[in-house]
């Protein structure tokens, strides 16, 4: 029993699980997560909030002649008792599961350094040089006759991963992003600024209003333009949230069994094919310099992309496309063995390059006799997974590009393409920088470095009324 | 997150009955990819299965097909809503909305409904494939 008011380590919530489980084997992982938010409207502040959560996975293994059954239970916990139950009710699901199809060996006897290390935490002092400069920033928003909106949220969370087979594995993992909205007074029209920062540093509120200043004055002059192909540049955020799709619908068995993008016709995958522009490269690092995260595979449950046999397996930097040719799907052991292919588990990151990118989205502006700038993306959505074709709609700025230069704002459009496709369209490439996923990022994905891009042929399919 | 569902016709017609008032068009089965913008004009929407309707019946499945309207525009090419027999509750565990993310289960229960003028995609021509 806990006395009252001792606070538990998530290093105990491990032990004490792996001690109460009587399944052949088990893995624990543990969650330590805090966070912190600011949230503003109208030129200010209207909430903040801290949160602090711990999350305790058990996944227990028992076997049999037939092979090894799983059962995995997740839930958040402030006690041991709390993990006691969870680890009989996964023993229960595992004594009473059918065999696991992707059963493997356990990953054995890897040991973090710093396993006996305390969880990181945020705190709102991670504010402390931001909050003082967006209340500068509004007030000079407001003498300028413009409104900003927006949120601003850091997190960090401290994985704890432990097994019967020796796994002590521990991973701190930085998040944060920003994002903030401008408008004139009159509500007429509306800019976007956001990215992602693992710890608030050099994040400065008034360089953000200087930039929504800057786009919102791009559109002092409206033009009105019909739906069609465009030629139109795609800033690094929208191309971290086309990208994105496509790396999520990367599943090596999806593929192989003929439900993607990346199934060849007639069987298999399209691993060894040329699928985009020669010089394009699609990979992910944990080491990335600015993207770290997880060295580690973690996997609560089983799927398609995971398996809770494979936690702990070592992940460092893999090539989706490497020089335009597909050169790996994310796998499991399982999937690996079905498609013949490396093990090559999914990473928390992803980085787009071209070999022959350079400058920056200014210079692909300036580039650009007519066309179309956009500022971001919203809602999007597969439409249809064997070709990737993606719907979603334009928002906070399109922009209309004459001889080089910004010449006014569009309407918004709903579009349909495919970001697989238009890394064989594309005719431009800015250099590579960090970037962030307004639809993903919130909540699934925010470490991303990609370049600006120029589709000759983006497919507006229709004109949107929302401004 | 709201709740919303559209009533059936207390006395209304079977699915059958409303496909028999086709001459040419799509029976929809099921949703998938719905995307909306950001104030609810414009959407797009595919399903689970299609079916081309030719003078009254139902003549074979057909593939590829989204559709695309404005909210109010598609609202008001409703021609009829088919009767309670035809009602089914759909929803999902999983809206999500706001910063920070905000997650809870929805229910919308609906009728088979008869819509006239609506735009149907190809998607295979969308991707320009």
């Amino acid at each position: 029993m806990t006395a009252p008011g001792v606070a538990l380590s998530p290093q105990s919530f491990v032990e004490h699980a792996l001690a109460t489980s009587i399944a052949d084997d088990c893995i624990v992982i543990v969650h330590d997560k805090t966070s912190a938010n600011l949230r503003w409207a109208n030129n200010t502040l209207t909430t903040n909030g801290v949160m602090h959560g711990v999350d305790v996975t058990v996944i227990s293994f028992v076997r049999s002649a037939d092979g090894v059954a799983t059962g995995s239970m997740a839930g958040t916990a402030t006690d041991q008792a709390r993990v006691t139950a969870l680890v009989e009710a996964a023993d229960a699901a595992a004594r009473s599961g059918s065999p696991a199809e992707d059963a493997a060996e356990l990953v054995r006897d890897a040991v973090s350094p710093d396993w006996d290390d305390a969880p990181v935490p945020t705190d709102i002092h991670v504010y402390d040089a931001f909050a003082p400069a967006l209340g500068e920033a509004f007030g000079r928003a407001s003498a300028e006759d413009r409104v900003l909106y927006g949120f601003v949220n850091h997190e960090m969370t401290t994985t704890y991963v432990g097994s019967t087979t020796g796994l002590r594995l521990r991973h701190v993992q930085p998040t944060g992003h920003y994002g903030c909205t401008g408008k004139p007074t009159d509500l007429s029209t509306s800019a976007w600024v956001g990215g992602a920062t693992r710890d608030f540093a050099g994040i400065d509120p008034l360089a953000l209003d200087a930039e929504l200043a800057r786009r919102l004055g791009w559109a002092t002059r409206r033009v009105d333009l019909p739906a069609g192909r465009y030629d139109t540049i795609l800033p690094p955020s929208t191309v971290a949230d086309l990208m994105i799709d496509a790396y999520w619908s990367a599943g090596a068995r999806v593929a192989h069994e003929g439900q993607s993008v990346y199934s060849r016709r007639g069987g298999g995958t399209r691993v060894g094919e040329r699928i985009a522009s020669a010089g394009v490269n699609l990979y992910s690092d944990p080491a990335y310099d600015g993207l770290q995260c997880e060295p580690f595979a973690v996997a609560s449950r089983s799927g398609n992309e995971s398996s809770v046999f494979d936690n702990g397996l070592p992940l460092g930097r893999t090539d989706w496309i490497r020089d335009g040719e597909l050169t790996s799907l994310i796998q499991t052991r399982q999937s690996a063995a079905m498609t013949g292919l490396p093990v090559t588990p999914g990473i928390d990151n992803l980085v787009l390059s071209v070999d022959s990118g350079s400058g920056t989205e200014d210079d692909l502006v300036a580039g650009t006799e007519r066309g179309l700038l956009l500022t971001c993306l919203w809602y999007i959505r597969e439409v249809d997974p064997q070709s990737l074709l993606l719907t979603g709609l334009t928002r906070d700025g399109v922009y209309l590009v004459e001889g080089g230069e910004i010449t006014g704002v569009v309407n918004n459009f709903r579009f349909n393409d495919s970001p697989v496709d238009l890394l064989r369209r594309f005719t431009h490439a800015s250099e590579t920088v960090p970037s962030f996923s307004r639809e993903w990022g919130d909540d699934y994905f925010s470490r991303t470095a990609t370049p600006a891009l120029r589709v000759p042929d983006f497919n507006m399919s229709s004109v949107s009324q929302a401004q | 997150m709201a709740n919303v569902s559209l009533q059936p016709a207390p006395d209304g017609p079977s699915t059958e009955e409303l496909i028999g008032r086709v001459e040419r068009g799509l029976y929809v089965v099921g949703d998938k990819s719905w995307s909306i913008d950001m104030q609810r004009f414009n959407f797009q929407f595919t399903g689970q299965r299609f079916y081309k309707i030719a003078d009254g019946e139902l003549v074979g499945q057909v593939r590829d097909a989204a559709y695309q309207a404005t909210t109010t525009d598609f609202w008001n090419s409703m021609e009829a809503v088919g009767g309670p027999d035809t009602w089914v509750l759909g929803g999902a565990f999983n809206c999500g909305k706001a910063q920070p993310g905000q997650v809870a289960a929805v229910s919308h229960g609906c009728p088979t409904s008869l819509f006239r003028g609506v735009r149907i995609l190809n998607t295979v021509a969308e991707g320009g494939n």
